[in-house]
C-alpha cells in the first residue's frame, strides 16, 4: 500500500506527463538541469511538508473553508523554501526569480491536498506527496537537461558536446520548452500504449 | 432457391455524400503544378548564387522525403504519392527561403523539423495549421540566429565549382532590407530594374521577382492557386506601405521597394496560396491576404526585424480557423 502510493507518482500518475499539472514552473524554469532540479526539490519540500500538516489537521479543517486553509499552509512552506534558498543558494534563487514564491499557486500541490492528503492518514500522505514531488523533480531535471544540452551544450554546467556543436538557441527560449515537453508527453503516451497492448 | 430470391431483392444503392460535382483538380495534380511553378525561382537561385544552391536544394528535398517516409511509417499511414510530392514542395520552398550559403546540416534540421513537427504532429498532409516550410525557417531563425543572417550572399560571389563548402572569397553582406532597417540607407530609383531581375542579396529564391511572377502566372492560369490570395496580399502591402510613405516619404520606403525587396513576391506566390494553411472561402481568402499584407508592413516598419513576410504569414495561418468561422457561407437550409 505504502509502496504503491509512492510509486504511482513517478510514472503511472506522473504530475507533469499524466496529470499535466504545474505547467508554469515546468515550462518557465527548466532552461538548465540545475534550475530544474532546484525547482523540483523546492516543490517536493513544499508538497511533502504541507501534505503532512494537512493530513494531521484533516479532521478539524471545516470542509467549507478547506481551500483557504490549504493555501495558508502551503504558503507557509513556500515562504520557508524561498527564505532558505535566498540564504543558502543565492545564485539559484536569483535564477529562479519569481517562480519560487509562485510555487504557492502550483496546482500540483493544491491538487494533492484536495485529492489525497485531506482524506488519508499521515503515512500514506507522506508516500503519496513524496512520490509526486520526486516524479515532478525527475521530469524537470530531464527537461532541463535536454534543453541545456541542446541549447548550451552543457549539463549541470559541464560541457559535454564537442566544441564544433552549434547551440540551438531556440531550446533555451520558451518555444523550446513547449516543443520538448510536447515530445516528451508524446513518447510517454507511446510507451504506455505499447505496455497496454502487450 | 431461397438464396437466389434474396439476391434478386438486393437493390444496388450507392450512397455517396456531397459534393456530387467534382473538379478536375486533385491533390497530386496541384502538387505537380506547384513543383513546375517552383522551377522558375529555382533556376533564378542557381543562376544568381551558383551551383552550391543545388546542394541546398538536394539537402532540403532529401531531408523532407526521408522524414515524410519515417513519419508515415511511424503513424502506419499509407505511403501515398501525394504525401511525398507535398513533402518535396516543402523541401524546395524551404531551400528557396534560406540564405544561399546556409550550412547544409542546419538546412537538414530545418527540413526535418518542418515535416516531422509542423506537418505530421498536426496530422500530416492537409491537416497542418502552419506552413511547414515557413515554420522550418522560423525554427532555424530562432535556433541559429547568427548563422541565418551570416550567409546572405552577393549574387555571383559564390564559386561556380562543385564543392559544397564555401570559399573564402564568397562575399556575405547585409541585404537591402537590413541596410534600410539598420543603416537607414534607402536605395535610389535606379535600382528598380536590377531588383526586379534579382540582382541583390537575399534568400536563395526570393531575389528574382520576375521569375517568381512567371511561376505565379503558371499557378493562376492552371487553376492551382486562387487569384484572390496573392492579389489581396500584394495590394494590401502596396496600400499600407503607400499610406506610410505618403505621410513621411523620407522616413519610410516607397511601396515599389516594399514590394520588390525581401520575400514579398515569394511569400505571396507560394506561401499565401498554400491551400492547406489558408482559408477556403473566397471572402476568407481576401481577409487572409489583406491581414498578411498589413502584418508584413507592420513588422517591417515598426519591429526590430528587417523582414516581416514570414512572421506575418505564420500569424495569419494561426488566425485561419477564426477567419473561416466568420466568413464561411451559410449552409443552405440552416
Amino acid at each position: 500500500m505504502l509502496k504503491k502510493e509512492f510509486i504511482k507518482g513517478l510514472w503511472k500518475e506522473n504530475p507533469v506527463l499524466r496529470q499535466l499539472l504545474g505547467m508554469c514552473p515546468t515550462l518557465a524554469v527548466t532552461t538548465s538541469s540545475l534550475n530544474g532540479a532546484a525547482m523540483g526539490l523546492a516543490t517536493t519540500f513544499v508538497v511533502l511538508s504541507s501534505g503532512i500538516v494537512v493530513s494531521i489537521l484533516r479532521k478539524i479543517i471545516p470542509p467549507q473553508v478547506r481551500i483557504p486553509v490549504f493555501a495558508v499552509i502551503i504558503a507557509t512552506f513556500v515562504t520557508i523554501a524561498d527564505i532558505v534558498l535566498k540564504a543558502h543558494f543565492p545564485l539559484i534563487s536569483r535564477e529562479l526569480g519569481p517562480y519560487v514564491p509562485l510555487i504557492v499557486v502550483n496546482c500540483l500541490i493544491m491538487g494533492r491536498q484536495e485529492a489525497f492528503t485531506s482524506k488519508n492518514p499521515i503515512h500514506l500522505s507522506i508516500a503519496d506527496t513524496l512520490g509526486m514531488g520526486l516524479g515532478f523533480t525527475w521530469l524537470l531535471v530531464l527537461l532541463g537537461s535536454i534543453r541545456e544540452i541542446m541549447g548550451m551544450g552543457t549539463v549541470f554546467g559541464m560541457r559535454i558536446m564537442p566544441s564544433t556543436f552549434e547551440e540551438w538557441i531556440i531550446m533555451v527560449l520558451p518555444a523550446g520548452a513547449f516543443i520538448t515537453l510536447g515530445l516528451l508527453a508524446a513518447f510517454y503516451n507511446m510507451i504506455n500504449e505499447k505496455k497496454m497492448r502487450s | 432457391m431461397k438464396d437466389k430470391k434474396t439476391k434478386e431483392k438486393k437493390i444496388k444503392l450507392n450512397i455517396i455524400p456531397a459534393p456530387h460535382i467534382g473538379g478536375s483538380m486533385s491533390t497530386g495534380k496541384m502538387m505537380r503544378l506547384t513543383l513546375l511553378a517552383l522551377l522558375f525561382p529555382c533556376f533564378g537561385a542557381v543562376y544568381f548564387f551558383g551551383v552550391r544552391v543545388i546542394y541546398l536544394f538536394l539537402c532540403c528535398i532529401s531531408a523532407s522525403l526521408i522524414s515524410e517516409y519515417a513519419a508515415l511509417k511511424m503513424r502506419k499511414a499509407p505511403l501515398s504519392t501525394e504525401s511525398f510530392s507535398s513533402a518535396a514542395v516543402t523541401g524546395v520552398i524551404l531551400a528557396l527561403i534560406l540564405p544561399p550559403g546556409f550550412p547544409l546540416w542546419a538546412a537538414f534540421i530545418g527540413a526535418v523539423f518542418a515535416i516531422l513537427i509542423v506537418k505530421h504532429v498536426f496530422g500530416g498532409l492537409g491537416k497542418n495549421i502552419f506552413n511547414p516550410a515557413l515554420m522550418g525557417r522560423a525554427f532555424l531563425a530562432a535556433a541559429f540566429p547568427l548563422i541565418i543572417t551570416q550567409y546572405a550572399m552577393t549574387p555571383r560571389s559564390l564559386p561556380y565549382g562543385l564543392s559544397p563548402g564555401l570559399h573564402s572569397d564568397a562575399v556575405s553582406e547585409a541585404t537591402p532590407l537590413n541596410r534600410i532597417k539598420f543603416e537607414e540607407k534607402t536605395p535610389g530609383s535606379s535600382f528598380y530594374i536590377p531588383y526586379l531581375l534579382g540582382e541583390r542579396k537575399g534568400s536563395a529564391g526570393e531575389t528574382s521577382g520576375i521569375l517568381i511572377l512567371i511561376g505565379l502566372a503558371v499557378l493562376l492560369l492552371s487553376g492551382a492557386a486562387d487569384w484572390r490570395l496573392p492579389l489581396s496580399y500584394f495590394t494590401s502591402i502596396a496600400v499600407f506601405s503607400g499610406i506610410l510613405w505618403l505621410f513621411a516619404p523620407d522616413k519610410f520606403i516607397n511601396p515599389i521597394f516594399t514590394l520588390l525587396l525581401g520575400g514579398v513576391f515569394l511569400g505571396g506566390t507560394y506561401m499565401v496560396t498554400d491551400p492547406v494553411t489558408t482559408p477556403a472561402s473566397p471572402k476568407g481568402k481576401l481577409v487572409f491576404g489583406i491581414g498578411s499584407g498589413f502584418l508584413t508592413v507592420l513588422i517591417r516598419t515598426f519591429s526590430g526585424y528587417p523582414e516581416g513576410v514570414m512572421f506575418a504569414i505564420l500569424l495569419m495561418n494561426a488566425a485561419v480557423p477564426l477567419i473561416e468561422r466568420y466568413t464561411s457561407p451559410r449552409i443552405y437550409g440552416t
